[in-house]
Parts: structure tokens; C-alpha cells; sequence
């Protein structure tokens, strides 16, 4: 009978513990939910931030957004393999939280980012472009040599790319190509401007000749004075311009002339040897000059003495200013080549021995640049 | 009949305090590595929207399916279809950029052929272009222009057997707006000189 009472008693006990933990339970149950709002807000805010391109401009804080939210998951997925009444969802909502909160970090400094380099790309893409207007105007009609030129060009190509992703919106890809344009357009800019700086050397002797092309001129001889950088000649009467009409060069027009077959055009003072008509050349008209003069001749001497030229290098000679010009490339072989109807008029101007005198350039490094 | 009615007791216990639905991790794995795939085919950069809007989907329904996981009584059936057809999309999406990849890659041929056509014609006509004394640098840039176009483009089936065809996009596109501004200003250029002749 005790035994009876007692084992009631257990059923009692037990039945009461049952209820009062299935009560406790359904508690717990109704009250304690899985941080669903916390995570969906994570869920989304990382989908705005990777459709914001955070992923290109946040890329670090948006690779943590997405740490966080597989960790929140996973530290769910934890939890839900509990027994419910063990389940804490505390870490889940606070990586889902941080999640959120990476997410609107990347959000944020994509957006600033993606403007900070869009500014900085808008202002060098001007800026190179300048810097492009520039080398077309001072440096691209120089005698460059050809690598260097096609570090020029491919500096514009890659300008081109750049505008290209930058009116894509495609900032970062268009830095990259800017820098690349960057890198190609100022080391062309160098190379060109040592040339031009090298070229230049030799300005206070052409100074001097220009003095005396004017003054030869305003005593009533009709000068003849030739400027390669400007590819200009102009025909001096009284001291003043009277003519001036565009010259086509040697290939190689601002080395020095030294030999044969350098094509470049010589400077100097010289006189005009021969006056060629029609019948006597095949370049419409012509005018002979007396090079090489006994500056050339020493100077020639002196480069095979020092040995940096051979005597089979010749001097060559047969200089002119011919017609047949205007074909829109240096292309003669040391020559001056004009248009035929122009040819003709310096023709007329000129007799044998009229100076024909030949400078770099009548301008200044600086005025030139500027 | 004691002993039974506590072992009842006991199971009825266990059955409401844990759930018994299982999550479909099959499915779940399955949609992962659909989407891979399609990563790995590089759609987050052909077809970025698409597969970041798939990406989301996926997250969303691994959501759903533990939001399931956490109720007494779970039911996975929606999510199993969600997760199939975000499978499907994948594959799509697969299919899909190589299409765009074959898209990108004809327009690209189409557009090396106008280039070389533009090229071919800016020749043409730079031989017939008048050179007045303001024209000859004129002329001189762009034949270096030319130039550069010629070589610019010489990259292009190197970035395409590479398979960098977002790049070869953006030279091929520089080349053929260079192309085309240059035809344009030496018809400009002939056009007044035809007119003052």
C-alpha cells in the first residue's frame, strides 16, 4: 500500500515536472524567436552594398559584411541543432548585426570612394589632356625617333581607354589605364624635351646669324633665311619679312648635318651656288647651295680625327631649295623642298650668291615653349 | 500498462520539444555549387546584376530555410523548390555568359573589320587631302594616329585568346571612336576644299 502511495506520488511528481517544464518550454518557445529581422537587414543591406559596387571600391569592409553574415548563419544553424530550450541566439543577432553594420560601413565609403576617384580621374584626365595638347603642338612635328613617338601614341591610346571607362563609370579601371597613359605620355614628354634641349644648344650661333641675315638684309641683299624648327623659309628685303612660305625637311632635320646620306638638314651660312630651271632638275625648280663651307669642312675633319666618323662616311653635298613640296612629311635628304608656285617666287628673288641663311630655330627654348 | 504509459510519455515529450523536419542540405549544397560555377565561368563580371541578384536569392533562402529549422514544426517544401530553381539559374546563368561572352566576342570581330575598313579609308583619303601649310602637321598627326590605331588593335586577339574581353572591348572601342573622329575630320577637310575648288 506504502509502495502503492509512493509510486503515485512519483507519477504525480513526474506529471507536475512535465507540465511545468512543457509550460517553461512554450515559454521559452513563444518568447525566445531566432534573430530573423536582425539577419534579413543583414542579408539586404549586403545585397545593396554589392549592387553599390562595394565589391570594387570597399572591397576589404565588404569582405567582412560577408564574414559576418555566413558566421551569423552558421552560428544559427549552431543553435537550431539544439534542443530548443538550449537554443541562444544572442551571437547569432549580434554577427548578423555586425554584418549589417560592415555592410552599411562598405555601403558608405564605396560611395565616397567611388567619388573620390571619380574626382581624382575627372581632374588627371584633364590634366593629361593638356599635357597631350601640348605635346602635339611643341613636340610632335620634332624629328623624333620612332619609339619614342610610339610611346606617345600609345599613351593616347591608352587616354582613349581611360575616357572610354570613365564615361562607363568604371573608375578604377580607368585609373589604371590613366596611369599607364600617365607613365607613357610624360616619359615620351622627357624624351622629347631633352631632344628639343639638346637641339637648342647651338641657339646663341644661330642668334648670331639670324643678327646677320636682318642686317644683310637692311643693307639691301636679299636674304634667304631658313628656320627647321618652324619649318618656315622667309625671304628677307629691307631689313623686313617679306615672304615666308612652309619648308619640307630631311627625315632627320634636327641632328647636325655631318655625312652623307643622314638626312639631315645642314645649318649655317651659305650662298646660293646655282640657280637650276626647270631643265636642269627634276624638282621643278632649284637652288643650289655652297655646302659644305670651310665651317662644315673643318668640322667634318674633325670628327674623323677624333674618330667618330670614317672618311667613307663622304660629306655629301648637292643641298638645295627645291619645289615639289608640300607633301606633308619631311621627306627630302637633307634638302628644302616648297610647293612649285612658291618654289617660283623664291626662284625670281633670287640670284647666285644671294645668302641663304639656315638656323635651328629664331625663337627662344623659352618663347617656343611658352 | 505503468511502464507503457511512461515510455509514451517520454516520446510524446521528445516530440514537442524537437522539431523533425530535416534540412534540405542536398539542394542547399547543390544551388552553392551551381552559383560557383557560374563564378567560375567569371558571370559576376559578364553578367554582374544577374549573379549578385542570384547570390542574394541564395542568402535569402538559407534564411528561410533556417527560419524553418528554428520552428517546432518545420517545413521545407518551399524552400526545396526555391533552391532548385535557384540551381536552375545557375546553370542558366552559365549558359547565359557564354552566350554573352560569344556575344562580346562576334561584335568584337565586327568591329575589327570597321576599324580596318576606317583605316583603309583614312588612307585613302589622307593621299587625296589637300596640304595647305597649316595642313601638313595636320596630316603628319594623323598618320601617326593611324599608326597608333593599327597597333592598338594588334593587342586585341591577344586579349581575346586570353580571354580578357572586357579589356579588348575597351581598346577595340578607343580604336574605332579614333578611327571614325579621323574620317570624319578628313571628310570634313575635303568636303570645304571640294567646296572652295
Amino acid at each position: 500500500m506504502k509502495a502503492r502511495k509512493l509510486f503515485l506520488l512519483n507519477i504525480y511528481l513526474f506529471v507536475g515536472l512535465a507540465v511545468i517544464a512543457s509550460g517553461y518550454s512554450l515559454f521559452y518557445y513563444a518568447t525566445i524567436k531566432p534573430p530573423l529581422e536582425e539577419i534579413e537587414m543583414a542579408r539586404a543591406a549586403l545585397a545593396e552594398a554589392k549592387g553599390k559596387m562595394a565589391g570594387k571600391y570597399a572591397g576589404e569592409l565588404l569582405k567582412e559584411a560577408e564574414e559576418n553574415f555566413e558566421q551569423s548563419i552558421e552560428e544559427w544553424k549552431k543553435q537550431n541543432n539544439r534542443l530548443f530550450i538550449f537554443r541562444d541566439y544572442t551571437r547569432t543577432a549580434q554577427l548578423a548585426l555586425n554584418s549589417y553594420d560592415r555592410s552599411l560601413v562598405a555601403l558608405n565609403e564605396a560611395e565616397k570612394s567611388k567619388n573620390r576617384l571619380k574626382y581624382n580621374t575627372e581632374i588627371r584626365l584633364h590634366k593629361l589632356e593638356q599635357k597631350i595638347s601640348y605635346f602635339e603642338e611643341h613636340y610632335e612635328t620634332l624629328a623624333l625617333n620612332p619609339a619614342n613617338y610610339k610611346l606617345f601614341v600609345s599613351g593616347k591610346t591608352k587616354f582613349s581607354e581611360a575616357i572610354i571607362e570613365y564615361k562607363a563609370q568604371e573608375y578604377l579601371i580607368a585609373a589604371k589605364h590613366l596611369l599607364k597613359a600617365e607613365e607613357a605620355i610624360n616619359k615620351a614628354e622627357k624624351q622629347a624635351h631633352l631632344k628639343l634641349a639638346e637641339f637648342y644648344r647651338k641657339y646663341p650661333e644661330w642668334e648670331k646669324n639670324m643678327q646677320m641675315a636682318y642686317r644683310l638684309s637692311s643693307k639691301g641683299q636679299t636674304v634667304i633665311l631658313i628656320d627647321k624648327l618652324d619649318a618656315s623659309l622667309i625671304i628677307l628685303k629691307s631689313g623686313k619679312e617679306y615672304k615666308m612660305f612652309r619648308v619640307e625637311l630631311g627625315g632627320n632635320w634636327m641632328a647636325d648635318k655631318i655625312m652623307s646620306g643622314d638626312k639631315a638638314t645642314p645649318e649655317g651660312i651659305y650662298k646660293v651656288q646655282v640657280k637650276k630651271g626647270r631643265s636642269n632638275t627634276k624638282y621643278h625648280k632649284a637652288l643650289l647651295i655652297d655646302y659644305p663651307n670651310m665651317e662644315d669642312r673643318n668640322r667634318y675633319n674633325k670628327l674623323v680625327q677624333s674618330g667618330r666618323i670614317t672618311k667613307n662616311n663622304g660629306m655629301g653635298g648637292l643641298i638645295e631649295i627645291h619645289g615639289e613640296g608640300g607633301k606633308g612629311i619631311n621627306w627630302t635628304d637633307g634638302c628644302i623642298a616648297i610647293e612649285n608656285n612658291e618654289m617660283d617666287i623664291v626662284f625670281n628673288q633670287c640670284n647666285v650668291n644671294t645668302p641663304v641663311i639656315i638656323v635651328g630655330a629664331r625663337q627662344t627654348f623659352e618663347e617656343y615653349l611658352n | 500498462m505503468k511502464q507503457n504509459l511512461f515510455v509514451l510519455m517520454v516520446v510524446a515529450f521528445a516530440l514537442v520539444f524537437t522539431s523533425c523536419g530535416k534540412l534540405p542540405q542536398v539542394e542547399i549544397d547543390e544551388a552553392k555549387a551551381s552559383l560557383e560555377e557560374a563564378k567560375s565561368v567569371q558571370a559576376d563580371l559578364y553578367l554582374a546584376d544577374e549573379f549578385f541578384a542570384l547570390q542574394d536569392s541564395l542568402n535569402a533562402v538559407v534564411v528561410a530555410a533556417e527560419t524553418q529549422k528554428s520552428k517546432m514544426f518545420a517545413n521545407y517544401s518551399e524552400v526545396k523548390e526555391k533552391l532548385t530553381a535557384i540551381s536552375a539559374q545557375g546553370t542558366e546563368l552559365v549558359t547565359k555568359t557564354g552566350a554573352r561572352k560569344e556575344e562580346i566576342k562576334s561584335d568584337l570581330a565586327s568591329a575589327q573589320v570597321e576599324i580596318n575598313n576606317l583605316i583603309q579609308e583614312n588612307i585613302q583619303l589622307l593621299e587625296v587631302a589637300p596640304k595647305g601649310k597649316e595642313g601638313n602637321e595636320a596630316l603628319e598627326a594623323i598618320k601617326a594616329d593611324i599608326e597608333g590605331i593599327n597597333f592598338s588593335v594588334s593587342d586585341v586577339p591577344v586579349l581575346i585568346g586570353n580571354g580578357d574581353l572586357l579589356n579588348a572591348q575597351t581598346k577595340v572601342e578607343a580604336a574605332r571612336e579614333k578611327a571614325a573622329a579621323i574620317n570624319t575630320e578628313l571628310k570634313t577637310v575635303m568636303e570645304k576644299y571640294m567646296k572652295k575648288s
